[in-house]
């Protein structure tokens, strides 16, 4: 028995220890199983990070590469847009000014033309001066020969009353003469009746002749007077033209 | 036919220039120069005549004359000559200057209602002629009588005629360097 218990212990001394030992060692294992499955897992987490780096990595050149293409593309068309522009605005800019320029040689040679055109022909109106000269000479000829007419007119007055007298004196000498003067008397009354129709024609005349200088002079100087008025109006009118003439000049300068 | 305001303008340059033309050359004597409601000046022998024309309208202007010795007296004296040696081409040559210094002003006044006006050269017409102004269908005359003391040697009248209706605003008068222009000398053409 004590034997018996002897090996029983000694059974027991020995499978106690092992069963501690097997049990660490089991641990142990299992830890390290453990432990190299963690190893395992981190090398295979390892990797996918390299995997994903190297990923990230090519992405990002070809990230980088798509971005230098695209900004090379950008910066083509902006180049090109810049070209474009700049082409664009020198077509502008020339179609623009040939437009100007033919508008201004359009229009302004016309106006210049046009208003050239107008001074000369105001210039030739201006010449109207010689005509109120004409005018006026005329005028002075008509009064003298008015003023002549009426000195005529004056004389054959003072004829015709001397002629009145003559008849009414010679129809006082027929009729002293009685019998015998009177186919004289008859002749005498009428001369002294043509007499007073002179006088009266010669009055007549004599008012026409008043009435005529005042029509005449009046005529003229209305004729005169609005002729100066239009003189002025058309050395005006040129002036104006020659200073637009001269501004369009400046403008086309 | 006429507005107020444009016939106000003709009757009082009429009698303003009429005084500022012969103060000018009256060596101190003093002219007066009187508004009248009648043609005085028609009884003269003769007148200086002048019109003013536009293109509505025309005036004519007379300055009436005696061929008296005191008016033969003032323009000798006026131009500085003997009374002996005064012919009538003096005589009627310095009232168509005085007339036409006396118009132009006329004519540079109403130069402030209208803008485009002319002046005719000075006639010289005979009492005869006078009465012919009735004529030209007048619309609205003025007279007035030039006093030199008291006696009266020159006269003058204004006769408008117009075949429309006038309607003139008056404007201020133009600056004086502008009057100078066109008063006081004979226009020729």
């Amino acid at each position: 028995m004590t034997i018996f218990l002897a090996m029983m212990t000694g059974v027991l001394l020995t499978l106690v220890p092992s069963f501690y030992f097997y049990r660490k060692l089991k641990t142990t294992a299992q830890q390290q199983y453990a432990q190299n499955q963690h190893a395992q897992q981190a090398q295979l987490n390892l990797v996918d990070v390299e995997q994903l780096t190297t990923l990230k990595t090519q992405l990002e050149q070809q990230q980088q590469q798509h971005q230098q293409t695209i900004d090379e593309t950008r910066h083509q068309a902006q180049v090109k847009a810049a070209d474009f522009a700049q082409e664009k605005a020198v077509m502008q800019e020339k179609l623009a000014t040939q437009l100007a320029d033919i508008q201004h040689k359009t229009d302004h040679s016309d106006i210049t033309d046009g208003l050239s055109k107008v001074k000369d022909e105001l210039e030739e109106l201006q010449k109207l001066l010689s005509t109120f000269e004409r005018w006026h000479e005329s005028l002075s000829q008509l009064m003298v020969h008015n003023s002549v007419m009426h000195k005529q007119n004056e004389e054959f007055f003072k004829i015709v009353k001397q002629i009145v007298i003559l008849a009414l004196n010679a129809a006082i000498e027929a009729a002293r003469a009685g019998q015998f003067g009177r186919g004289f008397a008859v002749v005498a009354d009428e001369v002294r009746a043509l007499a007073m129709r002179s006088q009266e024609l010669s009055e007549g005349y004599r008012e026409n002749l008043s009435k005529n200088d005042f029509l005449t002079t009046a005529t003229f100087q209305d004729i005169q007077a609005s002729g100066k008025m239009l003189y002025t109006e058309v050395v005006s009118t040129a002036a104006t033209i020659d200073a637009l003439i001269a501004k369009q000049s400046q403008q086309q300068l | 036919m006429i507005n107020h305001e444009f016939e106000r303008l003709l009757k009082d340059s009429f009698i303003n220039n009429f005084e500022q033309c012969l103060s000018a050359s009256a060596d101190g004597r003093q002219w007066q120069i009187k508004s009248d409601y009648e043609n005085q000046g028609q009884d003269c022998e003769e007148a200086v005549v002048l019109t003013v024309s536009s293109h509505l309208f025309r005036v004519v202007y007379f300055l009436y004359f005696n061929k008296s010795l005191a008016c033969k007296n003032h323009i000798a004296d006026a131009l500085t000559l003997n009374l002996q040696s005064l012919s009538e081409v003096d005589l009627h040559d310095y009232l168509c200057e005085v007339g036409n210094s006396y118009f132009g002003g006329v004519k540079r006044d109403l130069g402030n209602a209208v803008l485009s006006l002319g002046m005719s050269t000075p006639n010289i017409l005979n009492r005869s002629s006078f009465k012919y102004i009735d004529e030209l269908a007048i619309i609205s005359s003025g007279f007035a009588t030039a006093l030199l003391g008291d006696e009266a040697l020159l006269y003058a009248s204004y006769h408008l005629s117009a075949a429309s209706e006038l309607n003139f605003k008056v404007h201020q008068p133009a600056e004086p360097a502008d009057a100078a222009a066109d008063c006081g000398s004979l226009e020729f053409f």
